[in-house]
């Protein structure tokens, strides 16, 4: 199985992909977490576009399909989807209303698009230490069936975050950087590094008796800690303790994490696996090898719920690859002249068609009756539509995955204006037996078929 | 409708307890005694109802209850008691001092009028905070952010680690990644420091690992390879260097890649490439590339086999190169495969080198343009290269490793002793004396002895399972999480009163200045400095203060306060677009960013004045980045400090490509760009956000001929909802068009027009180019406030807020008393209320 060095050629594809190198607990490790899990699993997926999508709102829409219901055509940027019409729909129509201004100024379009999108809240405009939000779809489902798994969820992006004066003024970069709050208060962090997230999900190496090992030492290592904690609490008023807080719980996490690995079972023998070396120069190769560990991540159960930003709200990466040389932001500002929308298209679509390799991947890979997608669930878009106008109603949104001809597959359906995308989100978490009451700003479902 | 009502007088009231008596004699102040100011302000007595008129004449048609422009409402403000309303006045302050209110065209007063008015205000706020100081609060708990923990390992361990593969970035706040409030733990970054723990542990002491470690080095693709780079020996060219720890004796693979074209071949060659790998300058292996031979046919000998070089290659071979049957063509593609190298090496730190012997004589292969970027970095452009490039070096190991080696200077840091007997009372004393002494120092105070006894727990937990040193290797593993080496921690006296100011311990100073003059731990004389209490005296400080910038570790004070108020760090992600700027490489980018980095710490290491940092008759340079300037005769890759003449236009950093660059598009310069970044970064005044939906920014005209830049940007400024900003941004950025997008000097435009570097100050006051614009800023009352904000900002870790503003003003009038020497503004802050004092929860 996976990436071994004769299934792929090693400088094509893999251009930064590395060293080999023997994982044999990988099989070895999801007994230990999946083995109760009788029916098919089911795993969540967010993929992220940056800067909203080629459309104005006078005419030129190279996202939205014509038609609605079963009959639509497949517009310019969603063509690369079309083997997968009857397990796709087109969501038109809902609003991200926690996006929108409210009373804070016209400043900060693009970091509450980023931050309302998988929450449906209204972000605190801060840069101190009240940063607030509200927790993500994801991280709802990381809590329940995330549970089931090494990893609760995995948060990927393409884009460096350390840049300097890349955030809009007032809000803290945290809102910008991730999609993923585990609650109000506590953003996740998100990686761009592949070989760092390899080495998350599998460890740097070793036999399965040595990674135990390492497990029953870091469990002691961390209960020691959680009681320097508990006096280190109690030095400090009750007010300052969120942060102490938030340790307690990550050790409660991480050790949660650690009892999987410590009652691994044998080794199973596996062939060897190429590491990720680093991150790859260019774009394509960057967002593909990003996929493909998604693929490794869903085909070993290691996680079940992913986000993925194909890049920052903000950013000004160039895609040489197809021609385009105008910074990525900047191009999105299209100013409704059509050579520039068709410009921007051409960057969508390129990221469509990086999509459309990923669901390539997870369909022809067998599981269970079916395969890796009939399991999976994507939400894939945007959050703002016209980036021109930072618009933050019709938002782009398709949803993806599923058995062939599952219900609301093959349609494009189009929502009342107005309607919530949060709705949508909870449509979502209900496929995988995750039923919250609401989620942010949300008014209740959308019925997809 | 010019006559709203201002309630009125200034230059009254400075007491303990401001809040109550608005309505107090005008002249108590005299009694409280500051006679001076307190005189001073009954003097203005006179001109407090002539502010009051002031303010209602300019301020009030939009800054009024109704229309509250710009979120400021200034009617009914009380003039009599500004510090009940400090935080709208500072505001006002700011704007009047940038010279941005009233907008210009509007009526404005005399600048003298509005100067006098300033000075009121400011006066009266400041005398209000030497009575009762706001030192503010950072918060309580503080995470080290990932700089920090690389150098806080540093000089624990005496060991160089690559955190960006250890640990997550951190988010940014106030332009800042180390602000207290948003530094955030989950459980992600809880794993990762586990990880990061493990790892740092092994390598210090040198323990075996489970399984060898790899690392990989990747060459930038746009580094040009064509000559000897930067640091490697002479008589080479292209490759790369590292520095790489080896945790043990132990054998070691070493395995090089050659870099490919677009199809993933490796082109062919008339020459022979030899590629040498070596470690602390002694060769360890070479590998060959062999040359193809021109003639196209028949297939040639392998120059391996017959030892001689092919006769005369023709001059030109890439159209008439050679040609190789498709096997060859495979082969050939693999020429390296097995280019690795398993060699012994003795732990410790060393420079592994992989560079090609340089040519006596430029080959045909390399004549061309010399700094043409060796990648093209897209579709449908043309092979610009030609040579044979690295790609990437991988070290993997310890394989069959004999013991941890004496050399490691980080073992030598930490066993400070060694068993005195290899018996259990001897070990356990060696071992408590290096985790005390490493507590200490991770923990930044003296260690107590239930610090020692949990790391003494985790030794014999360790010593159990293997030696002596496998117990030390653990006990640091438990170190490297402990949250009192993870967070930094400041905590409020028991019995404080809510909401009062207190001065922190001499412990807590001693991190202060060390986080933010070495963005790491406090070294030993500081934490005994502070543990004693002598650090607070005011001689000491500064001696600590000079000691600290003077030392290599206030590198990382260059590092990252000048990285991100300056934009520098933003070079990483400048991809300038290949068909436009042809010859902008990794090694311009690595020397852009250098010599600001050299400039900046000229400026702190030599105690200059600040006003250098706007107009220095000096820069860094190297080969590259002179030719790039147009600066004759430096050659070499070593930077060297050049003199600059009056009206050469790199005098300051206003004329440093670094920022040039980084204030563009990848394909253009935008004078918005550069225009904010000033606004931002050195007049302390954003501007407000874009408006969604600006009208197009024209390239052509009707007639398709390009319009200039100037041309474009005027009808953003023509519509009203545009201007407000644009008339700020646009005029400082105009001033910078010599420019192009790269900082290259130019003359004309992309429209091939002349450039019009015209500008004006945000207070309308125009001036002529960047020479025009360093005077403006030099005698601006902004750039010093500014300067001083990021410093606190960043000396702090929390935004600084209107009550600071006091402070920000006693630091700048400090600094002015000495010619804005650097130390002076750094002094200045260290000493404040702001940074020895802290406010308690309210």
């Amino acid at each position: 199985m996976i990436i071994t060095r004769r299934a792929l050629p090693r400088r094509t594809l893999l251009r930064g992909v590395g060293a080999s190198l023997a994982l044999p607990f990988l099989d070895a490790m999801v007994p230990a977490f999946a083995q109760s899990s009788v029916a098919p699993v089911k795993r969540l997926g967010f993929i992220y576009l940056p800067n909203g999508v080629a459309m104005n709102f006078s005419g030129i829409n190279y996202w939205t399909p014509q038609g609605e219901g079963a009959g639509f055509e497949f517009s310019p940027i969603l063509t690369p989807l079309a083997p997968y019409r009857d397990r796709l729909t087109v969501v038109s129509g809902t609003a991200q209303h926690q996006a929108d201004a409210h009373d804070d100024g016209a400043n900060g379009d693009h970091t509450r698009g980023t931050s309302s999108w998988l929450t449906g809240a209204h972000c605190k405009r801060t840069e101190g230490a009240d940063v607030e939000n509200g927790i993500s779809a994801d991280q709802i489902a990381a809590q329940s069936i995330g549970q089931a798994t090494p990893l609760p969820s995995l948060e990927l992006c393409i884009d460096l975050n350390f840049l300097s004066g890349q955030c809009e003024n007032s809000y803290s970069c945290a809102y910008l950087n991730t999609l993923s709050w585990s609650s109000a208060t506590t953003p996740m962090p998100t990686e761009n590094n592949p070989r760092i997230v390899f080495e998350r999900l599998f460890g740097g190496g070793g036999t399965t008796a040595q990674r135990q090992a390492e497990a029953r030492e870091n469990r002691s290592l961390l209960d020691s800690v959680r009681e320097d904690l508990a006096s280190l609490r109690n030095s400090l008023g009750a007010a300052d303790r969120g942060q102490v807080d938030e340790y307690v719980e990550s050790i409660r996490e991480v050790e949660r994490r650690i009892q999987g690995v410590e009652t691994l079972g044998v080794d199973a023998g596996l062939p060897a696996l190429e590491r990720p070396r680093g991150i790859p120069e260019r774009f394509d190769e960057h967002v593909k090898l990003m996929y493909e560990l998604q693929w490794l991540a869903f085909q070993a159960d290691m996680t079940r719920v992913v986000t993925f930003m194909l890049g920052r709200e903000l950013n000004f990466r160039t895609y040489p690859e197809i021609g385009i040389n105008e910074g990525h932001h900047g191009l999105s500002h299209h100013q409704d002249r059509p050579e520039q929308l068709e410009k921007y298209a051409r960057v969508n679509t390129h990221q469509t068609q990086l999509f459309a390799w990923f669901l390539d991947k997870l369909a022809s890979t067998r599981e269970a009756d079916g395969s890796l997608l009939d399991h999976s669930m994507f939400l894939y878009g945007a959050a703002l539509s016209n980036p021109n106008l930072h618009a933050h109603y019709d938002i782009p949104l398709l949803t993806v995955g599923g058995p062939a001809g599952r219900p609301g597959g093959g349609r494009h359906n189009v929502y009342p204006a107005e309607t919530p995308m949060t709705n949508l989100l909870l449509t979502l978490l209900d496929g995988i037996g995750v039923h919250p009451e609401s989620l942010g700003d949300s008014t209740g479902r959308l019925e997809l078929a | 409708m010019g006559a709203k009502r201002v309630v009125m007088s200034v230059g009254n009231r400075v007491e303990k307890q401001p809040r109550v008596g608005a309505n107090r004699p005008r002249c108590s102040i005299v009694l409280v005694g500051l006679l001076v100011l307190g005189l001073a302000a009954c003097e203005t007595r006179d001109s407090a109802g002539s502010h009051a008129a002031l303010v209602s004449r300019y301020c009030l048609d939009c800054h009024n209850a109704a229309e509250a422009a710009g979120d400021l409402d200034l009617e009914h403000r009380e003039l009599a008691n500004l510090v009940q309303d400090a935080d709208v006045w500072e505001k006002v302050i700011r704007k009047l001092r940038a010279g941005m209110m009233p907008p210009a065209g509007e009526a404005r007063p005399e600048r003298a009028q509005t100067l006098e008015f300033v000075v009121a205000l400011e006066t009266d706020l400041d005398q209000a905070a030497a009575l009762d100081p706001n030192p503010g609060r950072t918060e309580a708990v503080h995470r080290l952010n990932r700089n920090e923990y690389r150098n806080a390992v540093r000089d624990l361990l005496d060991l160089e680690v690559d955190v960006a593969a250890l640990l997550p970035a951190d988010d940014a706040s106030y332009g800042f990644d180390n602000i207290a409030g948003v530094l955030k733990m989950s459980p992600t970054l809880l794993e990762r420091y586990l990880a990061a723990a493990e790892k740092v542990s092994r390598l210090a002491v040198g323990t075996a690992p489970p399984f060898p470690d790899i690392d990989y080095f990747r060459v930038a693709d746009d580094r040009s390879q064509e000559r000897r780079l930067p640091g490697l020996p002479f008589g080479t060219r292209g490759g790369t260097q590292v520095s790489y720890n080896f945790p043990m004796d132990a054998e070691y693979l070493i395995d090089v890649e050659l870099a490919r074209n677009l199809n993933e071949s490796i082109p062919l060659y008339l020459e022979a490439h030899d590629l040498e790998v070596s470690i602390d300058g002694k060769r360890v292996a070479l590998f060959t590339l062999p040359a193809v031979p021109s003639a196209p046919a028949p297939p040639p000998e392998p120059v391996s086999e017959s030892g001689d070089e092919p006769a005369e290659p023709p001059i030109s071979q890439i159209s008439t190169g050679p040609q190789l049957s498709r096997e060859e063509r495979r082969l050939r593609d693999r020429s390296d495969d097995n280019w690795q190298v398993r060699v012994p090496v003795k732990a410790g730190r060393r420079e592994v080198t992989v560079t090609f012997i340089g040519k006596t004589a430029a080959l045909d292969e390399t004549t061309r343009l010399p700094f043409l970027r060796p990648y093209p970095s897209g579709v449908n452009i043309p092979e610009t290269r030609m040579g044979a490039y690295l790609r990437s070096v991988e070290i993997s190991g310890p394989y069959d490793p004999s013991g941890p080696g004496d050399e490691s200077p980080s073992r030598q840091r930490i066993f400070q002793c060694r068993p005195a007997a290899p018996e259990d009372t001897a070990e356990r004393a060696c071992a408590s004396e290096i985790l005390g002494t490493l507590a200490r120092r991770a923990y930044r105070r003296p260690a107590t002895e239930a610090d020692v006894e949990t790391l003494l727990g985790f030794y014999a937990q360790g010593r159990a399972e293997g030696d002596f040193d496998d117990g030390i290797q653990l006990a640091i593993k438990r170190l490297l999480i402990d949250p009192d080496f993870l967070l930094r921690i400041e905590r409020e006296p028991e019995d404080i009163a809510a909401g009062e100011p207190y001065p922190i311990s001499g412990i807590e100073l001693a991190s202060r200045l060390s986080f933010f003059l070495w963005s790491s731990l406090p070294d030993d004389e500081l934490i005994e400095l502070g543990a004693t209490g002598r650090l607070n005296a005011p001689a000491e400080l500064e001696a600590q203060v000079k000691r600290m910038l003077a030392d290599a570790r206030a590198d990382a004070f260059i590092e990252n306060f000048a990285g991100q108020w300056l934009f520098l760090r933003n070079l990483d992600a400048v991809v300038p677009v290949q068909s436009i700027f042809p010859d902008f490489d990794d090694t311009l980018r690595q020397g852009l960013r250098r010599e600001t980095e050299l400039f900046f710490a000229s400026i702190v290491r030599e105690d200059r004045s600040a006003l250098d940092l706007l107009d220095a008759n000096y820069t860094f340079v190297n080969e590259r980045v002179a030719k790039h300037y147009g600066i004759p005769r430096v050659k070499g890759s070593h930077f060297r400090r050049v003199e600059l003449g009056a009206d050469n236009p790199r005098r300051g950093l206003l004329g440093h490509g670094s920022i040039l660059t980084v204030t563009s598009y990848p394909d253009r310069t935008s004078p918005v760009i550069r225009g904010k970044w000033i606004l931002e970064n050195l007049l302390g005044t954003p501007p407000p956000p874009p408006l969604p939906n600006v009208p197009a920014l024209k390239t052509t005209d009707g007639a398709g001929s390009v319009v200039s830049m100037r041309e474009r940007l005027a009808a953003h400024r023509a519509d009203p909802a545009c201007a407000s900003c644009h008339q700020l941004m646009d005029p400082l950025g105009f001033s910078l068009e010599n420019f192009d997008a790269l900082g290259r000097w130019r003359t004309l435009e992309e429209s091939g027009g002349l450039i019009d570097a015209g500008g004006a100050l945000p207070d309308g006051s125009g001036f002529e180019g960047l020479a025009g614009l360093r005077e403006a800023l030099k005698s601006s009352d902004r750039v010093f406030a500014t300067l001083t904000e990021k410093l606190m900002t960043y000396a702090l870790g929390r935004g600084i807020e209107y009550y600071d503003q006091p402070t920000v003003r006693r630091v700048v009038r400090a600094a002015a008393e000495e010619d804005y020497r650097f130390s002076s503004f750094v002094l200045g802050i260290v000493r404040s209320p702001a940074f020895q004092m802290r406010r308690s929860r309210s």
